[in-house]
């Protein structure tokens, strides 16, 4: 089982087309083993409901085994995302990865 | 006879219907403005080809099996038009295929025609679908001067050329037509049927008609484009109601689309000329229609996909607390209010066409006719009635009016304002009050009669989320200021819109103040922004149209790290006027 926490950098748009492919990487990085999980969404430039589900599931996931996740260096449009529809309150964001890290 | 269903099925040789011996190849596209159907018919002693449409493929499909009848037996081909827009005659003028096609005569209406042979962009929308094409000599000028209602002989030469005599006078028929009859007798019928353009035609063929756009006539981006004229295409539809009424049609082939019985088609053409009437006034559907709505779209959509992301994010996040606190109806409940996964994917569809408009892959009239497409559709799924049982009213409105404006933009008109005299610091108070107040009281939990009323007070208390936690409002309205005119609901919309992005980028506290002037009366909202600054590009673009709807002019300064948006109404006498005044679309 992983101590340190895993970075999952994820890039671009997360909407109806690519969620697949993330909710795929999320969950098998917590079915390896992994129970401290930052997502680093710097690169992140749009984030649909898709997106949104997707990281609640693997929250979710997370949660059931004990683990922790946290997402950091939310660009402005999903931030806004994450303050509208009440999922900052869902989440543990960390404004970087260094903040992340050292949250654990 | 191969139908199906009743109609003909496409993509194979069949029987025309009340001709013995004639077969037909229908090339049945789904609807677009790219290219039309096609329609190929094997007559004895002809070929005839009605719209080659626009699509290379589609013109090798044509071409081969234009090549097998030929090999069966070698006929001239005549091509016909239904009118000259590029989805239907690209194919003709560019394809290597048709322009070298051995003995084929070209019968387009007299205007179209004339439009081919001195390259009107105009006539044929080139300018609009940003298409090359070459000047191209048409053979047969149809209804040219006097020749309506009249009859001209295909004959073909021992050499196998098709000639023509002279059109000769027959007797006046319901609609102005002209009757092309090949040496064993058979007939196309042509019909002048105006209206979605000058030159548009119908041709009927045994008990088939080719009605071209006809049906199409009224549809949004494409009543108003160059030549169309609601007075014609009124009288071209009690015609066509006319022809249909006997007995002797039975098909009709649409130029874009499914075949159709008369029955629908008939019921088609009376929903179209109902719609016509209030078509009047349209705005002319040009490239700088297309420019300015495929903006317009661009930016809408833009906020419709923001708006819908928060209301299928926040369904999700009240489901899933509901069931964390064991509400498990009212969390599927949430669930089902809309279905987000298709809304997402018509929003990542909408996306994907729009970078291919960036990277130079589309024309704007196509972005416009997308975003016409998505926001239908959309439309469709949005269930105000049911989300308004949880969801924030503010946002819900928002959503239905920036559809029904890209509606009304896309129709050719100009988006309804009800500009009326407004005192400003009022309403900017109560989206203040408003703005911070929960939509539900404490006490509608407690007193839930039962446990279904319960979990729905629950659910609208923990689907609301205060995003003003965090922003200090400071609001200091001027003293007898005049009325103006303003539409309330469209400032009241907008401006919480610019508070939402002004929280969300963190700004701490939002100064509100307002004053008189010579521009009449101005609010200003004063702030110190973040790194992000207060709106980027985009929301500005989108916040100075929206403000310039509801009557009123949008302005941000920038010094230093403190801003200021000035949103300044004219003043008003009493009363209420309608958008005539209202500011353009910028």
């Amino acid at each position: 089982m992983e101590k340190t926490p895993r970075i999952i950098r994820l890039s671009g748009r997360i909407d109806a087309t690519t969620a697949p492919g993330m909710e795929e990487e999320l969950s098998s990085g917590i079915e390896e083993g992994t129970r401290a999980m930052i997502i680093d969404l710097e690169a992140v430039e749009y984030m649909s409901s898709a997106g949104l589900r997707v990281l609640l599931s693997a929250l979710k996931k997370m949660r059931s085994v004990g683990g922790e996740m946290r997402l950091s260096s939310l660009q402005p449009h999903v931030r806004e995302v994450f303050e509208m529809t009440g999922f900052s309150r869902l989440f543990t964001i960390c404004a970087d990865i260094g903040d992340a890290q050292s949250s654990f | 006879m191969n139908l199906f269903g009743g109609f003909l099925k496409g993509g194979e040789w069949e029987e025309v219907p009340g001709l013995d011996g004639v077969a037909i190849y229908s090339y049945i596209r789904k609807v677009d403005i790219a290219s039309s159907n096609s329609y190929i018919v094997s007559f004895p002693d002809a070929i005839v080809v009605i719209d080659p449409g626009g699509l290379p493929d589609q013109a090798a499909t044509l071409l081969h099996e234009i090549e097998l009848q030929r090999i069966r037996k070698d006929r001239p081909v005549l091509i016909f038009l239904t009118h000259v827009h590029l989805d239907h005659c690209l194919s003709l003028l560019t394809d290597p295929g048709f322009r070298n096609l051995s003995r084929h005569l070209v019968l387009v209406q007299d205007c179209g025609a004339c439009s081919l042979e001195c390259g009107d962009r105009k006539a044929t929308i080139a300018d609009l679908v940003e298409l090359e094409y070459e000047k191209t000599d048409v053979d047969v000028h149809l209804f040219c001067g006097h020749d309506a209602d009249s009859e001209i002989m295909v004959r073909v030469t021992p050499e196998g050329e098709p000639v023509l005599t002279e059109p000769n006078q027959v007797f006046q028929k319901i609609i102005p037509s002209q009757i092309i009859r090949l040496e064993n007798g058979e007939e196309i019928e042509v019909y002048h049927t105006p209206g979605h353009s000058p030159d548009s035609v119908c041709i009927r063929v045994g008990e088939v008609l080719f009605c071209g756009d006809l049906i199409f006539a009224t549809a949004p981006g494409i009543a108003g484009l160059t030549g169309w004229d609601r007075k014609q295409l009124d009288t071209t539809i009690e015609r066509v109601l006319s022809l249909l009424s006997g007995e002797e049609i039975t098909v009709c082939l649409p130029g874009h689309g499914r075949p159709m019985d008369t029955e629908s088609t008939v019921r088609a053409l009376l929903a179209i000329q109902k719609e016509a009437q209030g078509l009047d006034g349209i705005h002319e559907i040009n490239p700088e229609w297309a420019r300015k709505t495929a903006l317009f779209g661009r930016s809408l959509m833009s906020e419709v996909d923001r708006l819908f992301t928060i209301i299928a994010g926040r369904l999700v996040y009240v489901s899933h607390v509901l069931e964390e606190l064991e509400e498990r109806g009212e969390a599927a409940r949430m669930e089902e209010l809309i279905d987000s996964g298709l809304v997402d994917e018509l929003l990542s569809d909408f996306n994907r066409f729009s970078s291919d408009l960036q990277a130079g892959n589309r024309q704007e009239i196509h972005l416009a006719l997308k975003a016409g497409q998505i926001a239908a559709k959309l439309n469709r799924l949005f269930r105000k009635d049911l989300l308004a049982t949880v969801l924030d009213l503010s946002l819900l409105r928002r959503i239905e009016r920036h559809l029904e404006d890209y509606n009304v933009t896309f129709r050719g008109f100009r988006p309804l304002a009800r500009i009326e005299c407004t005192d400003i610091t009022i309403s900017m108070g109560e989206i203040v009050v408003n703005a911070v107040r929960p939509p539900y009281h404490d006490e509608d939990i407690i007193l839930a009669p039962d446990d279904e009323s319960f979990a729905r007070a629950l659910a609208l208390r923990i689907a609301w989320v205060n995003l003003f936690e965090k922003m200090k409002f400071e609001y200091s309205p001027g003293l007898s200021l005049p009325l103006v005119l303003m539409d309330n609901e469209r400032f009241e919309d907008t401006v919480m819109f610019i508070l939402e992005k002004l929280s969300v980028a963190g700004v701490p506290c939002i100064n509100i103040s307002s004053g008189e002037n010579r521009d009449g009366v101005t609010m200003s909202l004063k702030g110190v922004a973040t790194s992000w600054g207060p709106l980027d590009t985009q929301a500005e673009l989108f916040a100075r149209n929206s403000i310039e709807l509801s009557g009123g002019r949008f302005k941000h300064r920038s010094s230093g790290d403190e801003f200021c948006i000035e949103l300044t109404y004219p003043v008003g006498e009493t009363g209420s006027m309608n958008n005539a005044d209202a500011g353009e679309i910028s």
